[in-house]
Order: C-alpha cells, then structure tokens, then sequence
C-alpha cells in the first residue's frame, strides 16, 4: 500500500512537472490570441490609370451624368488621334477623309476624339461613332487589335471552369503558363491564343505562381479590360481584350 | 517500476495539459509569414482540438471552407480529420478528409478521404502523392497525371 502510495505520487509529481513544462513553454513561446485574416469583400481591384495624363497641365474634371448619344451609323471610323485640342479622325467614306476637331462632315461636327470613338453633334443631339474592331466571328486576327468579350460569356466560362477546360490544356513553367493545347474553333482559338504560347503576364500581373493564377481568375469579373503578355516563338506579343 | 511510472505520467502529462489552442495560434502566426491565414473559430477539450467554420485564405482568396477540423495529438499516433471541405474551384466538395501520422513510420502520414468527385488516398513523406481513385470530374483531371494506380497530384518538397 506504501508502495502503491509512493508510485502515485511520483506519477502525480510528474504530471505535474509536465503541467509545469508546458505552462513555461506557453508563456514564453506560444501566441495568446488567434490570428484572423480580415476579410474585406474587394468589388474592384483594377483601375485603369492614364499614366499620360498624371504628367499634364489638364485638370481633372468631374464626371458628368451620362448623356444620350446615339450611334452614328453608315460612316466607318478608321482611325482615331488623340491630342488634345490637336485630335484628329479618319473616316471612311469611299475615300479616307481627315477631320480635325471641331469641323464639320456632312453637318456632324466633330466634338470629342475618344481612344475608340469619336463624338459628333448635331441639332444640339450627340453621335457616336466606335473604332471599327474585330470580334469574336471574324477568323483573321492580329495582336494589334483589340478584340471585345461580353461579359455574359465571361461569366458563362467563370461560372463553369469545366467548359474551359474542355477547350485548352495550360501547365505552369518557369516561363509562365504555357499552352498545351487549344481545341479548334474554340473561343481561346478565336481570341489569339496558340499551341505552344507561353502567357506571362495578365493585365501587367506577373503569372509566377498558381496563386496568382487563382488571384486574376478571382477577380476577372471585375475587370474592363483584360491585356495578356505572351510569349509566341520567341518574341513577346500582346492580345488585348475589352469587356463589354 | 518508477521509471516506468515517471515516463508513462510524463507522456500523460504532455498530451492532456498540451495548450492546444495556444499551439494551433502559433501555428497560425507561423503560416501568416506565409500569407496563408485559417479563420476559425476554436475548442479543446483533453484529447482534442476543435476549428469549426474554418477558412483558409491563400494571398488573400478563400481557398477553401472547411465545416469541421478535429485534431488529436496524442504524440504516438495524431490524427487529423476534416468534414465537409468546400474548395472554391468548380463548387467541389470533400466529404471527409483524414490525415493520419503513426510512430511506427514517424516521416510518413496517411491521407484517405470521400468527396462526390473521387477517393482520396495518398500519403506524405518526402513528398506529397494523393491519388484521387473512381474520378469523375474531367476539370480536375486536367490538372493531374496519371499511372496505372489512377489520377494523381504530386509535390516534391
């Protein structure tokens, strides 16, 4: 009885030295609090800064609400200069014809040069003509061009990832995410994409990682454009595409 | 006899008055540095620790819900097991997920797991293998290899 005594007491003593032990290693290395990550639900992470503008006199005026302009049709836009007071178009009616701001064709007066568009008036009513474009149905393409998604079809391959890749096979690499395959008349097909394309940056974002992967597929619903950096035999290309 | 006594009260002693908690916060600091955070919400009894509506961000996007975490650290044999992981990919869900470590092969740790896509079996070691056996998901297929056994993932570490 003595003994079994003593044996509890060496087991209690040790339960207690444990106790001990980890009491001291609590209070000197391990963290009181839990850590939580604050999540703040991000609607839009991208803007589109004019890094040309921060450098000029112009001051920044207040946005407007949007006024009524209708769509000026039969006149095919060319070309577009955007400078200021300096702009000038190019339309194409039969023959190129240059119109500087502010000067009239056929009683439109050319009131705003846009990156894409150009604004007549007339009759104190508002005309627009868009920068001609290719889409998705016209096979030809080149980089240069800035090709248009709606944003119904982006959210229909957001919504369901399966459909992507069902049409292209892409794997990380040092590079960036080469493309493996592309399934003919697809949309990635469409869009400018190749067998053996290395994409490398998505608007300006580095493609280091999955995670940054994850990242631009996380928030390219929120994005107006989207601007791919590829790498096509060698030589580094751009594909620019507008959300609509 | 006594030192018997001495080392089985040791170990007794290590498992029961483990702060649990306070171990999975500095695990949580340590995985900050890696900006990897878990949210949750915790509990421990004896033997156990308790995350409940777990998620995990990864450089800021949730990554994965998990409804339920059970830890039990018992030195010779711990035992991880997940319930109801939601990873936000293609809406896929794991129904149970458990990590087993084992003395007997102390660098070695079971995974085996269901989930409405496949069977998860795998193991870690000097390397991450999960086979993901019966699958059916052909999104997820395209971001595995395959061998005789199956589809899997591998890391190396």
């Amino acid at each position: 009885m003595h003994k079994n005594f003593k044996l509890f007491l060496i087991s209690l003593t040790t339960l207690s030295f444990s106790a001990f032990i980890w009491a001291i290693i609590n209070i000197l290395f391990l963290e009181k609090l839990p850590i939580n990550y604050n999540y703040i639900e991000k609607n839009n992470n991208f803007y589109n800064i004019r890094i040309d503008k921060l450098f000029t006199n112009e001051t920044t005026k207040s946005l407007k609400p949007k006024q009524n302009i209708q769509t000026l049709k039969g006149i095919n836009l060319k070309a577009v200069f955007e400078n200021g007071n300096n702009s000038f178009i190019i339309i194409d009616d039969k023959q190129d014809i240059f119109l500087d701001l502010n000067q009239k064709y056929k009683g439109y007066k050319l009131i705003k040069v846009k990156k894409d568009s150009a604004i007549f008036e007339k009759n104190n009513k508002k005309f627009e003509i868009k920068l001609s474009k290719i889409k998705f149905n016209i096979s030809k393409t080149t980089n240069d061009i800035i090709k248009e998604i709606s944003k119904e079809t982006l959210t229909h391959y957001i919504s369901n990832p399966t459909n992507i890749w069902k049409n292209i096979a892409i794997s990380h690499t040092t590079l960036g995410y080469k493309v493996h395959y592309i399934k003919k008349g697809s949309i990635f097909e469409k869009l400018g994409l190749k067998k053996g394309d290395y994409i490398l940056e998505v608007n300006n974002k580095k493609l280091n990682t999955d995670s940054d992967a994850w990242q631009i597929y996380k928030n390219i619903k929120n994005f107006d454009e989207i601007n791919l950096k590829i790498k096509r035999n060698n030589q580094i290309k751009e594909l620019n595409y507008e959300i609509y | 006899m006594k030192f018997f006594t001495v080392i089985i009260s040791f170990l007794i002693g290590i498992i029961i008055f483990m702060p649990k908690e306070n171990i999975f916060f500095t695990l949580q600091k340590e995985l900050k540095k890696e900006n990897i955070f878990i949210n949750t919400k915790t509990s421990s009894t004896i033997l156990n620790l308790y995350l409940k509506d777990s998620i995990i961000f990864i450089n800021g996007i949730d990554i994965a819900k998990i409804n339920s975490i059970s830890i039990t650290p018992l030195i010779f044999f711990n035992k991880i097991e997940l319930k109801n992981i939601k990873i936000d990919f293609n809406n896929l869900k794991i129904t149970t997920l458990s990590l087993n470590h084992s003395i007997i092969e102390p660098l070695n740790i079971k995974i085996k797991g269901f989930s409405e896509f496949a069977n998860i079996r795998g193991n870690i070691d000097r390397k991450i293998k999960i086979y993901l056996l019966n699958l059916t998901n052909e999104t997820i297929k395209s971001f595995l290899k395959k061998d005789k056994k199956g589809y899997f993932y591998a890391q190396k570490f």
